[in-house]
């Protein structure tokens, strides 16, 4: 799966030969379920016959819609994986952006997996 | 040119009473989807003008949204009063004031839901809003319902909110957001 980024919505890729789920930019649509349920139908699908997965998530900003759908992808990921060594989350921000970071500290204490934080260098 | 006027009126009564020192943005009318995304991108460019930290930008577009995205789904037409959106300096922190027509349905949603987070203290406001987002359901809209949650929490109470009735059900919803 492959989802260009629009002024709206985020760039996904969901590499399933390296169990790799990626989001990254701006998640802001107006219907976010819409957005992101063939995402979760294809995570889902994946789940079945695999138990490892690395989502990276690089997110400049999202609102609650996106939240709630966010969360529902790392809960999946958190409920098929059981053994959560083989389960992560790659939460990158610039280094001095803390409301982002608060963000994925909380989407952490939610979900129960392992959040690896990296920083990226400011865009400009 | 009464719009004009009512919006003049607007920025001089925020310069004079709210001791507003710098508008950084301002947006007036009818609002959609893409407006709300043109308007954050100009927050932020405008933002990083003025030399506001990263964190704090973020936490400015990240309230912005749920405010602007609020109005494009709950503004009533009215012939007079149009939404507004309007965004600040005071004592050099950013602050918010936006405002619209809304129904008698979404009147009692937002006393209700304002009310709940506003009466917490502040130490129990994180957990309520993890409880918030965990319990909320998603709509086939895409709704959660957890935009105003996420206005008091990302800015620790800092709100003030007035509503008063026009006629026929409706009535002015106006916000004021401080961000620190």
């Amino acid at each position: 799966m492959n989802v260009k980024a629009t002024s709206k919505t985020p760039f996904v890729q969901f590499d399933t030969d390296s169990s790799e789920l990626e989001i990254k930019g701006v998640s802001c649509p107006e219907n976010p379920v819409q957005f992101y349920s063939p995402i979760i139908d294809e995570l889902n699908d994946f789940l079945r016959n695999h138990k490892r997965l690395h989502i990276l998530i690089q997110l400049d900003y999202f609102n609650t819609g996106s939240s709630k759908c966010i969360l529902n992808i790392l809960n999946l990921v958190s409920e098929q994986i059981p053994d959560k060594t083989n389960a992560s989350v790659t939460w990158i921000t610039e280094e001095e952006d803390l409301e982002l970071i608060e963000a994925g500290k909380i989407f952490q204490e939610m979900s129960g997996l392992n959040f690896d934080y990296k920083f990226d260098v400011p865009k400009d | 040119m009464i719009q004009n006027e009512q919006l003049k009126k607007m920025l001089n009564e925020l310069s004079c009473h709210e001791c507003v020192s710098d508008f950084l943005f301002v947006l007036y009318g009818k609002l959609d989807q893409d407006i709300t995304i043109s308007a954050i991108q100009l927050i932020e460019r405008k933002m990083k003008l003025e030399g506001f930290s990263k964190g704090m930008i973020t936490r400015t577009k990240m309230i912005s949204i749920e405010i602007l995205q609020n109005i494009v789904k709950h503004q009533e037409k009215h012939d007079r009063i149009l939404p507004y959106f309007i965004l600040g300096t005071r004592e050099h922190q950013p602050t918010i004031f936006s405002g619209n027509v809304v129904n008698e349905g979404d009147r009692e949603q937002i006393i209700t839901k304002l009310n709940q987070f506003i009466a917490l203290e502040k130490g129990e406001i994180r957990d309520k809003y993890i409880d918030a987002i965990e319990n909320a359901d998603l709509s086939e809209e895409g709704n959660a319902g957890i935009g105003l949650y996420d206005i008091v929490f990302r800015s620790n109470k800092n709100i003030k909110y007035n509503i008063d009735s026009l006629n026929d059900n409706l009535y002015t919803f106006d916000l004021n957001v401080s961000v620190n």
